[in-house]
């Protein structure tokens, strides 16, 4: 009695399991290259998610915001900051942002270029006015960036945070005395000249940091309105979003909402340097896996000619009793399948237990901005389905000729065969 | 009695075609993908250096002791323009051109808006031995004489500013005195840059030029050196700090660009991980494919024993065939991976550095000693691959090899 169909390919794998098992020095060779090849594979992307990441959350956290509005043509002013390019920072302005689907909050700023001077010393500084409150929701992490002190909060408007090197340069120290009280002087929106009292309230920037980043500092939007005389304007507006993969929609909403005389950037062009550097890294690392995976599956190939060629006999009996052809691919295909499925999750499993050792190691790396930034490697299921559809794909192109080739027999011949 | 044995390994080879051309295939495309990989770097470290010892820092800067602390107030840490100190300098082994500098930050402005620069004066003759691409990229006119009241800038600065080629710009800075000065200059063409920070604030001026708008007569910030060979520089800065004690500070290009330096030992260390894996791959594949050669002759095996085959020739065999296979492999693969590069060399392959607004290209390459040598570890590879299946044949006892089926 022929056994009904379900059942039959039940039998068909555990013809394929026994035959693998048969064979175990060669299967089990087969299947460390692959076990080896997926486990590097899984282990690398993991290790780069979390570098990638890392990189991306510190430009966008602690800095840029995930999107950001200008007036038309301030982007094109390129270094300048032209404070006549200026935009409404109100409320209800703010609020027809803030109402754009996947919009989490919105920040006003002011970006301008001054002196800072200590009465006896003055240099150049470039700052950034943030609005306390609202800049924590947009970029929590940029308090992170400080070495020492707070940043500008709403408690202390008139607060002012300087590069440590800048600091020690015009004499200004964090505290109460003399020594933190910080001029800071620039031309207001008409080109006349002004000045405010600030009090240095934190110290933020890397020791030796290159080029201008000592330069940069961060001042309050009040206290800024008041210096540059534009009570209510700004120059920038950053926003962060729920979801960062939805950015290109939420940017085109926001530019439907303000309309043409506002434009609206991504992060990706606003921190370029980042996202290049990871569309360059996802590339290198894409052409690396497929050579690793094909590589690793040159045994896996080797396994399944020798199955089908030491088993000829075999296939002329089954043929013989009755078997279809296609069950004979099947029986190949089942195989190969099982030694490379049977080797890629222990290979996963065993790049996941390095990942846990990785973050719980807590190495860090250098980012290109200069800060170390601890690892946290992480692996998503869309990864992992992802390495093992390829093992699969190359699993199938593996046995699929050899198991034709095998199914192509003719039961004489096959069974003539020694 | 070598050459029987080698025919014989590869007759066996042949035996059976399609199990050594798929290991073959995967030797190749390993050896090819593991050139490929390390051409590739070499591209890019090649660039880097490039990019930033020859047309930016020069391969070692020597400052007075001090510089590198000092930052905001570098101009503190000024040396006096000395040719006995040039001569000195030049004298260490490895030194082929010093050329002095004067860098500092400044602003500049159009007339109408100003804004921050970094500025790097040269004293041009000198300057194009040390950093030859110093004035590659330039469009418009480089900077020809020391004294001329004329300017490079980068691009960006050049679009913020309005200016082109022949605009008149405005230089200010901070004296020595603690005065501020300004003189007036004339832009003589713009540059693109690797970098932002360079493609919007860098300004280049005639070294005399500088000297005067900081009223520091003679004086410089650092001389730029050249080495004969780039992957030298820490060497020859070692000497450099013996010779000329400890008032000066020498710095390499990888001392002043620390993340440079940690990038460099990231991509070294990506690159040789993958090779590894690469190599590991590659063993077990040709092991594998050794072990059924085994498997499947177990009977000719004993019957070469039972005709009185010694054991040893048996071994030597099967090492021969390993060897064969991973020689033949290997080559292709260096010729495969080698014309690859060559073809890619000559084209050039088309790279943006991130953040960089022009595109550059690589030509990768691999030196013969790296193609030699990757050679020699895959056949190596491939013998101890060999070493288990053909150490168990040799073992096997005829009775045992005539009754298997």
């Amino acid at each position: 009695m022929a056994p009904t169909k379900p059942l039959l390919w039940l039998q068909l794998l555990r013809v394929a399991a026994r035959n693998v098992a048969s064979h175990k020095r060669r299967s089990a060779l087969a299947a460390l290259a692959v076990l080896l090849g997926v486990t590097a594979v899984t282990g690398m992307r993991g290790v780069l998610n979390g570098v990638q990441r890392s990189l991306r959350s510190e430009a966008i956290e602690s800095q840029v915001g995930a999107l950001q509005v200008h007036r038309a043509g301030y982007m094109a002013q390129v270094f300048g900051t032209p404070l006549d390019l200026d935009l409404p920072t109100d409320d209800a302005f703010l609020k027809r942002i803030e109402d754009v689907p996947n919009v989490v909050a919105v920040a006003p700023r002011i970006q301008f270029g001054g002196m800072v001077s200590t009465g006896d010393l003055t240099t150049f500084v470039m700052l950034q006015a943030i609005d306390p409150p609202r800049e924590a929701l947009v970029c929590p992490k940029r308090g992170e960036r400080l070495t020492d002190g707070t940043l500008v909060s709403a408690q202390q408007a008139d607060g002012l945070v300087l590069s440590a090197e800048l600091a020690r340069r015009i004499g200004a120290r964090r505290g109460p005395g003399d020594q933190g009280r910080v001029a800071v002087l620039t031309n207001d929106k008409d080109g006349s000249l002004n000045a405010v009292d600030t009090r240095l309230t934190g110290l933020n920037g890397l020791p030796r940091s290159p080029g201008l980043e000592k330069r940069l500092g961060v001042i309050g939007l009040s206290h800024a309105q008041a210096l540059l005389r534009m009570p209510g304007r700004g120059t920038e507006i950053a926003i962060s979003v729920k979801d960062l993969s939805q950015i290109e929609q939420t940017r085109a909403a926001v530019a439907t909402v303000l309309g043409k005389d506002y434009q609206v950037s991504t992060w990706r062009e606003l921190a370029k340097m980042v996202a290049d550097a990871t569309d360059l890294q996802d590339k290198v690392l894409l052409l690396i896996t497929v050579v690793l995976l094909v590589v690793a599956l040159v045994g896996v190939v080797n396994t399944m000619l020798m199955s089908v060629l030491e088993r000829t006999r075999e296939i002329g009996v089954m043929l013989a009793l009755g078997m279809r052809r296609s069950q004979i691919v099947a029986l190949f295909i089942m195989e190969s399948a099982l030694i490379t499925i049977g080797s890629a999750l222990p290979g996963m499993v065993v790049a996941r237990l390095l990942l846990v050792w990785v973050e719980a190691a807590g190495l860090s790396f250098q980012a290109p901005g200069g800060g170390l930034l601890v690892l946290h490697p992480e692996l998503s299921a869309t990864d992992a389905i992802a390495v093992l559809a390829a093992v699969l794909v190359g699993s199938l192109a593996a046995s699929i000729f050899p198991a034709r080739h095998a199914a192509a027999l003719r039961p004489v011949q096959a069974l003539s065969h020694l | 009695m070598a050459t029987e044995i080698l025919r014989l390994a590869a007759r066996n080879l042949l035996r059976n075609r399609r199990r050594t051309a798929v290991t073959l295939a995967g030797l190749i495309l390993g050896v090819a993908a593991a050139l490929l990989l390390q051409g590739f770097i070499a591209a890019l470290l090649g660039f880097l250096g490039a990019a930033v010892v020859d047309a930016r820092l020069g391969a070692i800067q020597v400052h007075k002791a001090g510089h590198l602390e000092a930052d905001t107030n570098a101009l503190d840490f000024a040396l006096r323009q000395d040719p006995q100190l040039e001569k000195l300098i030049l004298s260490v082994p490895g030194v082929v051109a010093v050329a002095p500098r004067l860098s500092f930050e400044g602003a500049i402005g159009n007339g109408a808006q100003s804004t921050l620069a970094l500025v790097t004066a040269v004293d041009p003759q000198p300057e194009a031995l040390v950093c030859k691409a110093r004035f590659a990229n330039v469009r418009g006119k480089a900077l020809a004489s020391s004294t001329a009241a004329e300017g490079v800038l980068g691009m960006k600065l050049a679009i913020g500013l309005r200016a082109e080629t022949g605009s008149d710009l405005q230089l200010l800075a901070t004296a020595k005195s603690g005065q501020p000065n300004l003189l007036d200059l004339k832009m003589t063409g713009d540059v693109p840059s690797l970098t932002e920070m360079d493609a919007r604030r860098l300004v280049m001026v005639p070294l005399a030029f500088a000297q005067q708008l900081l009223d520091m007569p003679g004086m410089i910030t650092e001389y730029a050196v050249a080495v004969e060979h780039q992957d030298e520089a820490d060497e020859v800065a070692a000497l450099l700090r013996l010779k000329l004690g400890p008032q000066y500070e020498v710095l390499t290009w990888l001392d002043l660009l620390p993340q440079l330096r940690s990038l460099l030992g990231l991509l070294r260390a990506v690159m040789r991980g993958v090779v590894v894996v690469l190599l590991i791959l590659l063993t077990t594949a040709v092991a594998n494919t050794m072990w059924m050669s085994v498997h499947e002759r177990v009977r000719e095996i004993g019957t070469m024993m039972a005709l009185g085959s010694r054991r040893q020739w048996i071994l030597r065999l099967l090492v021969a065939e390993a060897a064969v296979l991973g020689l033949l492999g290997a080559s292709l693969g260096s010729a495969v991976g080698s014309t690859l590069l060559a073809v890619l060399n000559h084209r050039g392959v088309t790279f943006s550095a991130p953040g960089a607004d022009v595109a550059s290209t690589l030509h990768p390459y691999v030196s013969a000693a790296a193609v030699v040598g990757t050679l020699a570890v895959v056949v190596l590879a491939t013998l101890v691959a060999a070493a288990g299946p053909a150490w168990r044949a040799s073992k096997l006892t005829p009775v045992e090899c005539l009754r298997a089926t």
